[in-house]
């Protein structure tokens, strides 16, 4: 089994269970090899599939949390909890991680079709193993 | 455009929670292969051409190995294997109809003879996996075809 580099969770960690995020996290921490890097994108919180939520979809209790109506969750991450949440949870699996980049990213998708401007929010971070 | 979202936000943050619980993660995998058994025709999501340019670990030479916790139908993998011919990917997911919409994309770009041992598993348990050396997923050797026939499509096959 090779050494891993890079760790990709591109929209995965929302549709975690909340009782297991932080083993999600540690276990992915884990498997990262020193110097390696963790990549993470994930939905945010004013994304637009959130307020539309807001509307109609399952709330959990956890906010903000949601379940859709094929019982999947979608959960909407503020930047700096994420940030704190995933060092912990690596910090609490033996795993030392530095946050390298974390910003939201505001994308202006358009449906013209539909004449609809879809305004998405994403939280991007990258963090490197240091031990 | 966060600040535009502020009203909208307070509001949302009003309604109700329900507070019966959230379905538990073996549910919440079945959830997921019910998706991808709807979805596996076609990706899903578009394709995630960014993603190497937001992450630049990605784009190393060297034979950069790469595991993907969560990989769906390949939006992700497949454009970072054309990307980069020389990267390493072990992709996996909760879904086992996501994992085989990905190998089916694969052998159509003619990469059949990659060595493939496919199993699905919940994301912590594919890293547990990863750390044992037991289990590999979904193992796209470099030097992809896939990488190759892209590298045709745009004129530059060398």
């Amino acid at each position: 089994m090779p050494s891993i580099d890079a760790v990709l969770s591109i929209f995965v960690l929302s549709a975690v269970v909340p009782s297991r995020e932080a083993a999600f996290i540690g276990a992915v921490a884990t498997a990262i090899r020193p110097g390696g890097t963790l990549c993470l994108r994930d939905y945010a919180i004013g994304d637009l599939p959130m307020l539309r939520f807001a509307a109609s979809a399952r709330r959990l209790k956890d906010a903000p949390l949601f379940q859709r109506g094929d019982a999947t969750l979608a959960r909407f991450y503020d930047k700096e909890d994420l940030v704190a949440r995933v060092m912990q949870a690596a910090a609490d699996a033996g795993v030392g991680l530095r946050c390298s980049d974390s910003e939201y990213c505001c994308v202006q998708v358009k449906n013209r079709a539909e004449q609809l401007d879809m305004r998405r929010v994403f939280v991007h971070a990258q963090f490197v193993r240091e031990s | 455009m966060l600040a535009e979202h502020g009203e909208s936000l307070a509001t949302c943050t009003d309604v109700e929670p329900v507070d019966n619980g959230w379905s538990d993660a073996a549910e919440q995998s079945s959830a997921w292969s019910r998706f991808y058994d709807r979805h596996d025709t076609a990706p899903f999501f578009k394709a995630r051409r960014y993603l190497t340019a937001e992450f630049p670990i990605l784009m190393q030479t060297n034979g950069v190995t790469v595991l993907e916790v969560g990989c769906g139908t390949g939006s992700s993998v497949l454009p970072l294997l054309e990307a980069n011919p020389g990267a390493r990917v072990i992709a996996c997911d909760f879904s086992a109809s996501a994992v085989a919409a990905i190998n089916r994309a694969i052998k159509k770009a003619g990469a059949s003879t990659f060595r493939r041992k496919m199993m699905a598993l919940s994301g912590t348990d594919a890293a547990h996996a990863c750390r044992r050396s037991a289990v590999t997923l979904l193992l796209v050797r470099c030097r992809s075809v896939i990488a190759r026939k892209a590298a045709a499509v745009r004129g530059c096959d060398s």
